[in-house]
């Protein structure tokens, strides 16, 4: 990146980081002065870098705003005057104010110079505008207008306000619109007074610009004049977001920041304002708001219930707590649910045994998903995972199933000797559970109790779950070693089949070679399960160092199925070399080649080999091609080997190529000639 | 109580945000028409289309009217919205002030091109209609404050587009830096993809069923150039490139994550590469590094390199990391144990049906959503801050209750004044 922009900046001109000559600034504007899109921009890009370079220096700035000011004029194009209104909208003085003058005369320029003026720092600004206004027509006169506006010129009052009764209600709008920015004395006469002749077509922006200034007043401490404004635009004639509009700043000019006017309006049949009163609950900072508005909710419909607990969860304070859980209780299904979400938000320990009374009976997969969310979400850590552990024994299996995920989710490490006691269970989803949480919560220091536990199952379904959860916990100790030690540790001590077996295979999630020795010498067990826990364990070795013990197997197995497990590992520990294609791996898929003994080990191998980036790959591929049970995948073999080698290798990749092609058709003649018939005539 | 107390109620309230199903609204079943929320959209391109499904999924929403300046798009978005209902109702409007004109309309989709999406949304606000309107949210600064204080003003319930809030990957990123599993969060690492450019073109006739004066809105008049418009983004009239594309998703998870969605960082300084002018008329940099600062010291480096699919937002503490890649939804973590305490994987940012339907929730609780304007402006103006510091060349300190520069460029920078007829 420093490159290309040194190259750009470069590109820019050096003249940029000397002096800026005369000529050379002159040559500057000269260009710019004809750029149209489709031009090289580098012109324009010289200026914006000339503008970052003046930065601290007048001199350079002045030059800057001169040049512009200069493509403000004939015979500057379009585009090169709205680029120097662009530039004069950061950086223009009074200098500029004559040029902009020039271009307000002219409906296709006043735009751009108004660009410039908008934000334009001196008072005379406001007076080009005001000279300006007092000709312009049509579009020009509806953007000095709002330009006067947003500058909020208040000498400029006198001119709207006659604009503002224009006939033309688009021009009359601007006019209003400008005025309510403004909001002086005089605008709000005016806007008053318009409010008074409610003209229908005006009636939107009429309001706007009255709302404007009902917060001009009440950012200045007007709360009277304000609230007169909004009480007008409270009525109930006026439309919906304006009366929610004014509502919501009546509550806000109050001294009791609205309680009272809530109040009324639940009690009341606005159903307009009445969720509109609901949600401002959340911001009252009276300390009894929580409880004089909890007190409502039995008094409120079901959909209101559901927008009063929001609000007053939103405040988050103690108490709103007890009459909220009331509603984990409620008939209606929104409103339960509304009150779950809220206690997961507010609550703690204490309200658990409710979120589990909330759990049984019968409720819909969301509602559960709700309770479940929530206990996730209760405060109060360890007495709270306390609290659920302490409901593990109340509760039918299908829920605790849900609190082992709540537990695992609040990482409530203190659950674990809980977990354990629960894959003792003979329900098989029980024990799955029960050891993914634990397999998510168990640290380093829980592995012998992990192990202990998956030593003494009888339940050999679940001992898999068992097994992933221990090298879940494995993974945690960050030296293989002691992964190891850990093991053989627990392994010493165990003379069940099952037991020893599971601990074998857990082995390979260490990698470390006195692992591997360990396996070796169950290779040679007495007891055949023990050896057949050994080679599937060795099959799932992690890396190459496991190579020759498989082949060891693989030559001379005791079993079919042992000899088909280590060659899946071997074709798998092959597959995994594949990135590092060299002679020394042709060699190993030689030897692999030679180890199969059936169409599906050669399928396997032809599937690894496929991934060899090197052009040797292709003999064992091509060589197959003549079996027909492995035909296709020895097709597709060649075809990914020599896609990966053909940059490199083009004429090996051809060739391959060449003898997947079908043999060529005989001809016409020889076909003939093979049936004893003369060949056909052309015609 | 004042704005600032009121957003931090707010940001509070929205801390675990709620996002209640239908079902929960008792809606799980056939909703009756008088129960469903009319909605209409405005500007129906490449983004409308593929957020709409997540609308029309929606049992208690009923689109009824599109609007756009292109009528092929126009009749396009129709066709979609009649087959989803399998009728011929969808009405189309050229002039979208026509479509805010209907009564029956309660809220609007807004997904324009960038430089519309305030005017749009400030004239929705005062036709009366709720919104969900696409980020970014603005063209300048003062633009954004006036979209809050107009939607304040005609108590609009506005949702912007930073679905990032309703998504799951995102959330639990947010939650675990809450509560401390990363320590004390010191640094907000932001990559965005590298800026493209757009090669030199020049004016054309604006092809037929354009209205191109709609469609520059309240852009001051130019040209019609093929490559400028189509490269829209990447001109500072009509976009800003991808630090405020993609990076107001990130800055804006910053803010909610230390709840400062009504206040902002006090600094900011980076440099950029620009387009090589020679070859290139785009005008938004192509790479860039940009520093910010908030005033408890917490920083945020965004950096606009790399491509599209590497972007993602890495919060780094004194303990640890914790980091989301948009591209794929994957979240990481040191130290890894993190990632235990999350739950099922949930959907992607790609969904955005969880943000709907918080922006449905909203439009009948009238509370506020999760992405109100407030909290949408003050994302937006950390990536406008940190394009004007570009473009300035200068490292600016800014006051975020004032919403003033210390510079008066810059601070001149934050308005562009808009062409009319366009009122905002």
């Amino acid at each position: 990146m420093k490159l290309r922009t040194s190259v750009i900046m470069a590109a820019l001109g050096i003249a940029l980081a000397l002096p800026l000559h005369a000529a050379d600034m002159s040559q500057l504007i000269t260009d710019a002065a004809k750029y149209e899109s489709g031009q090289s921009v580098e012109p324009l890009r010289k200026f914006e870098q000339l503008l970052r370079d003046s930065a601290g220096k007048p001199a350079l700035r002045t030059e800057m705003e001169v040049a512009m000011i200069k493509l403000l004029a004939p015979p500057a194009t379009f585009e090169a005057k709205r680029f120097a209104c662009q530039q004069l909208a950061a950086i223009g003085t009074d200098a500029s104010l004559p040029a902009l003058a020039e271009l307000l005369k002219k409906e296709e320029t006043t735009g751009i110079a108004c660009l410039a003026l908008g934000v334009h720092p001196s008072a005379k600004a406001n007076a080009t505008l005001r000279v300006a206004l007092a000709s312009a027509k049509g579009r020009a006169r509806l953007q000095i207008a709002t330009t006067l506006g947003d500058r909020r010129d208040a000498e400029a009052v006198k001119s709207l306000s006659e604009m503002a009764r224009d006939n033309d209600a688009l021009a009359a709008g601007t006019a209003i619109f400008a005025l309510g920015k403004i909001a002086n004395e005089p605008a709000r006469k005016t806007i008053a007074a318009l409010r008074k002749e409610a003209k229908p077509a005006l009636a939107r922006v009429v309001a706007d610009a009255s709302l404007s200034v009902a917060d001009r007043l009440a950012a200045s401490g007007d709360r009277k004049g304000a609230a007169a404004i909004c009480e007008e635009f409270l009525q109930p004639a006026q439309p919906d977001n304006i009366r929610r509009g004014a509502f919501g700043l009546l509550l806000k000019l109050e001294k009791d920041g609205g309680e009272q006017r809530i109040v009324a309006a639940l009690r009341g049949t606005d159903a307009k304002l009445k969720p509109v009163a609901i949600a401002a609950i959340g911001a009252l900072k009276s300390r009894d708001a929580s409880k004089k508005f909890a007190a409502e909710l039995p008094k409120l419909q079901p959909a209101e219930q559901v927008f009063m607990i929001e609000a007053l969860a939103s405040r988050g304070d103690s108490a709103v707590r007890d009459p909220i859980r009331a509603l984990i209780a409620s008939a209606d299904a929104a409103v339960r649910r509304a009150a779950i979400v809220a206690v997961g938000r507010l609550d703690d320990a204490s309200v658990v045994p409710q979120l589990m009374d909330a759990m049984t009976g019968e409720k819909s997969p969301e509602e559960l998903q709700d309770i479940e969310t929530a206990l996730v979400s209760l405060r109060g850590n360890s007495s709270t995972d306390r609290a659920i552990v302490a409901e593990l024994k109340e509760v039918p299996a299908e829920a605790r199933v849900r609190l082992f995920s709540v537990l695992a989710r609040r990482g409530a490490h203190l659950a674990v000797p809980a977990l354990l006691a629960e894959t003792s269970s003979l329900n098989p989803a029980t024990v799955q559970a029960a050891f993914q949480a634990v397999g998510k919560l168990a640290k380093a220091d829980d592995l012998p109790a992990v192990l202990e536990r998956l030593v003494g199952m009888s339940a050999a379904d679940s001992r898999s779950d068992g097994e992933s959860a221990a090298v879940r916990v494995l993974q945690k100790i960050t030296d293989p070693a002691q992964r190891t030690d850990v093991i053989m540790a627990r392994m010493t001590k165990c003379s069940d089949i099952d037991g020893r077996s599971s601990l074998l295979r857990l082995l390979p999630s260490t990698g470390d070679a006195k692992a591997l020795e360990v396996l070796k010498t169950a290779c040679g067990d007495k007891e055949p399960r023990i050896r057949e826990a050994a080679v599937r364990a060795l099959a799932t070795w992690p890396n190459v160092a496991a190579w020759d013990m498989l082949a060891a197997v693989c030559r001379q197995p005791e079993t079919e199925t042992v000899r088909a497990l280590a060659f899946r590992g071997l074709v798998r520990l092959a597959g995994d070399l594949n990135s590092k294609p060299d002679a020394e791996l042709i060699e190993r898929y030689r030897k692999l080649m030679s180890m199969a003994r059936n169409a599906d080990d050669l399928k396997l191998f032809l599937g690894a080999l496929s991934g060899v980036a090197h052009p040797d790959a292709l003999k064992p591929a091509l060589s197959l091609l003549g079996a027909n049970s492995v035909r296709p995948e020895a097709e597709l073999a060649v075809r990914k080997i020599a896609a990966a080698v053909k940059a490199q290798h083009p004429e090996a990749a051809r060739e391959a190529m060449q003898r997947l092609q079908p043999p060529p058709k005989p001809s016409a003649k020889a076909q003939a000639a093979a049936k004893g018939q003369p060949p056909a005539k052309k015609k | 109580m004042n704005r600032r107390q009121f957003l931090k109620r707010v940001s509070t309230a929205l801390a675990v945000p709620t996002i209640l199903p239908a079902s929960a609204l008792g809606l799980d079943g056939a909703v009756a028409p008088s129960n469903r929320i009319v909605f209409a959209n405005i500007g129906i391109g490449g983004r409308a289309r593929y957020v709409m499904p997540n609308f029309l999924a929606q049992p208690d929403v009923l689109f009824t009217a599109v609007s756009d300046c292109r009528e092929d798009r126009m009749k396009s978005a129709k066709e979609m919205i009649d087959k989803h209902y399998g009728n011929q109702d969808c009405r189309m409007f050229a002039n979208f002030q026509e479509l805010l004109a209907q009564k029956d309309i309660d809220a609007v989709f807004i997904a324009t091109g960038d430089r519309w999406h305030t005017t749009a949304a400030i004239y929705a606000a005062r036709a009366g209609k709720d919104m969900y309107c696409e980020k970014p949210i603005s063209m300048c600064i003062s633009e954004g404050r006036k979209l809050v204080d107009e939607c304040r003003r005609f108590g609009t319930i506005y949702q912007g587009g930073t679905q990032r809030r309703s998504t799951a990957s995102y959330r639990f990123a947010v939650e675990m830096v809450r509560q401390g599993k990363i320590g004390r969060l010191h640094t907000v690492e932001i990559q965005v993809w590298t800026g493209p450019t757009v090669g030199q073109d020049k004016p054309a006739p604006v092809p037929p069923g354009w209205d191109y004066d709609t469609w520059l809105g309240p852009v001051q008049w130019r040209p019609f150039v093929p490559a400028r418009v189509n490269g829209w983004n990447y001109f500072w009239d009509t976009g800003e490139g991808p630090i405020i594309g993609m990076g107001c998703h990130y800055t804006d998870q910053m803010q909610w994550l230390l709840k400062r969605d009504d206040t902002g960082p006090v600094e900011f300084e980076g440099q950029c590469e620009w387009p090589d002018p020679v070859k290139f008329m785009s005008e938004t940099p192509v790479t860039a590094e940009v520093h910010c600062r908030y005033k408890d010291g917490i920083k945020c480096v965004m950096y606009s390199r790399k491509t599209f699919k590497d972007r993602y937002i890495r919060y780094i503490g004194d303990e640890g990391w914790i980091q989301v890649d948009d591209e794929t939804n994957e979240v990481t973590a040191e130290p890894k144990s993190i990632l235990n305490l999350r739950g099922n994987a949930g959907i992607s940012w790609t969904n955005a049906g969880d943000h709907v339907r918080d922006l449905l929730n909203s439009i009948r609780s009238r509370r506020p959503t999760i992405c109100h304007p407030e909290a949408a402006h003050r994302a937006q103006t950390i990536c406008q801050a940190m394009n004007i510091g570009l473009r300035l060349g200068r490292k600016l300190r800014w006051d975020p209750v004032k919403e003033t520069f210390d510079n008066e460029e810059a601070n001149r920078m934050r308005h562009r004044e808009p062409r009319t007829p366009w009122l905002i």
